[in-house]
């Protein structure tokens, strides 16, 4: 056999129809076979052949020493075929007695597996995990930073779907969560979590308390979901997860379809076919069947025969022809009585999974594990698995992908030593380069230099600087690296960074003496920048590190400075990546501004803006701070008689005492939203106006 | 010369058939050139690159496709399936390739996938070193950096 000399697009249409294992394996063919496979191009081609890589996952569930084995298999779909081979290795997770590690779906092959606690009154958070089994590719989830609130005892999670965003090509979890007082008749509190895993967070969706998602644990109507994990379809081009809901308290009870779109991230409620329900009936759920979704209801009753107990189950199948519209329930499917050995399971039959147009897979919570062709009508038992009495089995099927958390954009962690008096912070990007340092500050020692990086997260390239060469000059007793800037100067297309020393003179009131020391990343060496210790660049910058405005071909640097020499100075320095020269910028007028408690620098639609900021903090009713923002912006760079005050955002409160340090640094996202932040870790979104 | 609905093949050793044209328009690049340019439709459409035995092949494979696009009647989905799986597995190594090709070069989307499919499934089981040998690749890694990528995913092998 000799493809020699086959297209390289030829080559691209048979790989992405082989399975992960080989893929995997022949990633050691060559270089450009090993770059294909693992791309995230190639990965998005695979995906879409997805089906063709189709595999039942059974969980079982061990408990041995306190540690929960969970145990993957995929099964081949067909009756009287029970070998079982083990898709992944068995995986190990802590477990306690108050929690059960269960099954949460699955999407593009990424599996969603969660140690649900229930009823929480410590901290203990749930763990959630994502687990691509193909590639043995496995992530813990940060725990939800949203706790218990305080007029409120406990907190439980009472459902999970995991899906996918096609908009913003982003994986979603989303987590009902309902806090509860405990010893009180008072109706629990939904609440609505969402995870991103581009982002890596956390946050709360608002508006929970009104609209649909207040069906599924609604504010003012708790309910519980009857469906463990949601069946998901995808609809012009949005994902949506579904959950079977129940409202049963109060009036206006609802029973129904709970929808949520990840796109839109909207609640919908979708109605069952009417007069659905009738005698006899012990169970229902939901599955998706050729992209609809399918209401699938059924009887079981409990025989004792002469020698052996049995049951006999029968089942009736609706689809949703058209979705969304109740009047298309279409009772498709009415399935011949079955019967099963034992006693009914008490959960007969969850989940649901839809293996072809033809065939449907269930199970019960005892182990059997079923079989029904809608062809003709049958089920059939397929094997009956052992279960241990702490967690039953749960199956779902799953298609093998390539699919990487690492291909999401989010990097992977860095490990970077780091002392407890020497910090590693982030000092500004630079054309996708992220600039981390670690400083030293009142350093006498020459061995004890600044420790700085350079990285591209998207590529994953990571450089060290080399050290500066200068150390503390003889009548100087200590350094301190008080500022960096990275920044590209377009005329020698080279980086470089810009760092800010103070000399200091040991118990004396001297004041420091300033240096600037600049690295080319190009001659990957350090230079000192000469010149009038008493001008401008003897400005000591004030701030972490610069906004910077690239302006007739040059990347301008700008920090806001202070000069604490004889004359007193207060204002922007700016420095020019180009010229390497340093200039003032005075600041808008400042009159009216008692009470102001911080200022920032940023830059709006290619314009410097000054942002001042007054906060305030209350004790009553419960302690919160309020903040008030004026943001000036300089029309004109460089004339100070530009700066207008462009916005006044109204006052907003936060929770807590007013952070340390408000609001830095800050971003701006596009020409209408700024990005914020205070030090004690709340995140903000600020639309302008 | 093809009657009306009908047009002439011929393949790159000179040899000519005469097909449907619902037949050849299975092939996205003839159905363009018949549309661009009415001589085609008339004369003679050179498929360049393809011989006689590969040619009829395709128009085999074609052939059956086009009637059964007419009338889902007469060749069921199940009919299909059957024939795509007993074309495939009757042709050796040498034509599949040659097919692989041509049916890349003449855009039949549906017979290009089974055969993509075909080579998948004759390949995924294979070791790196016969897929080098069946593809002609170079191994350019050192022994330590393929030691060092098969470590990554030991299960793999």
């Amino acid at each position: 056999m000799n493809m020699g000399m086959l297209p390289e697009d030829l080559l691209r249409e048979i790989l992405v129809r082989l399975p992960v294992k080989s893929l995997l394996r022949f990633c050691c063919v060559s270089k450009t076979w090993c770059d294909l496979i693992n791309s995230h191009y190639f990965a998005n081609m695979h995906l879409s052949h997805a089906k063709n890589h189709r595999i039942v996952l059974m969980k079982r569930f061990i408990i041995d020493e306190k540690k929960a084995l969970l145990s993957f298999h995929s099964d081949y779909v067909s009756p009287g075929r029970d070998v079982a081979a083990a898709a992944a290795p068995d995986l190990k997770l802590s477990s306690t007695y108050r929690s059960s590690i269960q099954l949460f779906g699955s999407c593009n092959g990424i599996v969603c597996i969660v140690e649900l606690l229930r009823c929480l009154h410590s901290n203990s958070k749930d763990k959630i995990y994502l687990y691509n089994l193909a590639t043995r590719q496995f992530l813990t989830l940060p725990p939800s930073p949203f706790g218990c609130p305080d007029e409120f005892e406990d907190i439980s999670t009472t459902s999970l779907g995991f899906g996918f965003d096609p908009s913003t090509q982003d994986y979603k979890l989303v987590k009902f969560v309902s806090y509860r007082l405990k010893e009180t008749m008072a109706l629990p509190v939904p609440e609505v979590q969402i995870y991103n895993l581009r982002t890596n967070s956390w946050r709360k969706l608002e508006g929970v308390a009104s609209g649909p998602s207040a069906i599924v644990p609604g504010q003012k109507f708790p309910a519980s979901i009857l469906q463990k994990f949601p069946v998901s379809i995808l609809l012009n081009r949005s994902f949506i997860l579904h959950w079977l809901a129940i409202n049963n308290i109060y009036d206006d009870a609802w029973e129904g379809i709970l929808s949520f779109d990840m796109c839109t991230e909207a609640f919908q409620k979708i109605e069952l076919p009417s007069n659905y329900t009738y005698p006899g009936v012990s169970g229902y759920n939901l599955a998706v069947l050729n992209d609809c979704l399918a209401f699938i209801l059924y009887k079981s009753r409990c025989f004792q025969e002469p020698s052996l107990l049995s049951t006999k189950h029968s089942i009736d199948i609706w689809v949703m022809m058209d979705y969304g519209i109740k009047e298309s329930w279409v009772k498709k499917y009415s399935i011949h009585p079955f019967s099963l050995s034992g006693l009914a399971p008490i959960k007969l039959f969850t989940p649901w999974i839809s293996w072809n147009s033809d065939i449907l897979l269930f199970q019960s919570v005892k182990g059997h594990f079923l079989y029904c062709s809608l062809k003709d009508n049958n089920c059939q038992e397929i094997c009956k698995y052992e279960v241990s009495e702490y967690g039953w089995l749960e199956t779902l099927v799953y298609e093998e992908t390539l699919v990487s958390f690492a291909g999401m954009g989010a990097a992977p962690d860095l490990k970077l030593p780091s002392t407890h008096h020497n910090r590693i912070q982030l000092y500004g990007t630079c054309n996708g380069i992220v600039c981390l340092a670690e400083l030293v500050t009142w350093s006498h020692s020459d061995s004890d230099k600044d420790k700085i990086y350079l990285c591209n997260l998207a590529t994953r390239q990571f450089l060290t600087l080399p050290p500066s060469p200068f150390g503390c000059p003889d009548k100087f007793e200590d350094v301190s690296t008080t500022s960096l800037g990275l920044g590209f100067d377009p005329s020698t297309q080279d980086d470089k960074l810009v760092k800010f020393i103070d000399y200091n003179f040991e118990e004396s009131m001297a004041r420091p003496v300033c240096g600037v020391q600049i690295y080319n990343l190009r001659t990957n060496s350090w230079r000192k920048l000469e010149g009038d210790i008493s001008g401008p660049s003897a400005i000591v910058p004030n701030h972490k590190f610069p906004a910077s405005i690239l302006l007739i071909g040059s990347l301008i640097m700008h920090w806001f400075a202070a000069y604490i020499c004889d004359n007193v100075w207060e204002g922007i320095l700016s420095f020019n990546t180009c010229t390497e020269a340093f200039q003032k910028i005075g600041l808008p007028p400042n009159d009216e501004y008692s009470g102001v408690t911080g200022w920032h620098l940023a830059v709006l639609n290619d314009s410097l803006v000054f942002i001042w900021f007054k906060s305030r903090t209350f004790e009553q009713p419960s302690i919160h701070s309020e903040h008030s923002l004026d943001i000036w912006v300089m029309m004109e760079y460089g004339i100070k008689e530009s700066w207008v005050k462009k916005y006044s955002i109204q006052p907003f409160s936060l929770s807590g005492r007013s952070p340390l340090r408000m609001f830095a640094p800050w971003y701006s996202w596009n020409n209408d939203i700024l990005l914020l932040q205070s030090d004690t870790g709340t995140h903000f979104l600020l639309p302008q106006g | 010369m093809a009657s009306k609905g009908n047009l002439t093949l011929k393949s790159c050793n000179g040899k000519e058939f005469i097909v449907e044209e619902k037949v050849a328009v299975m092939s996205t690049t003839i159905k363009n050139m018949v549309d661009v340019d009415d001589s085609f439709a008339q004369g003679v459409i050179p498929i360049i690159g393809v011989d006689g035995k590969i040619l009829a092949k395709l128009i085999e494979y074609c052939k059956e496709h086009a009637e059964a696009d007419e009338d889902e009647e007469v060749k069921s989905e199940e009919y299909l399936k059957k024939f795509d799986e007993k074309f495939v597995d009757e042709l050796n190594l040498n034509d599949l390739y040659d097919l692989l090709k041509a049916s890349n070069y003449l855009e039949i989307t549906k017979l290009l996938n089974l055969l993509c499919q075909k080579v998948a499934s004759m390949i995924k089981g294979k070791k790196p070193e016969e897929i080098r040998r069946i593809f002609n690749i170079k191994n350019d890694f050192t022994p330590e950096e393929e030691e060092e990528i098969n470590r990554q995913n030991p299960w793999a092998f």
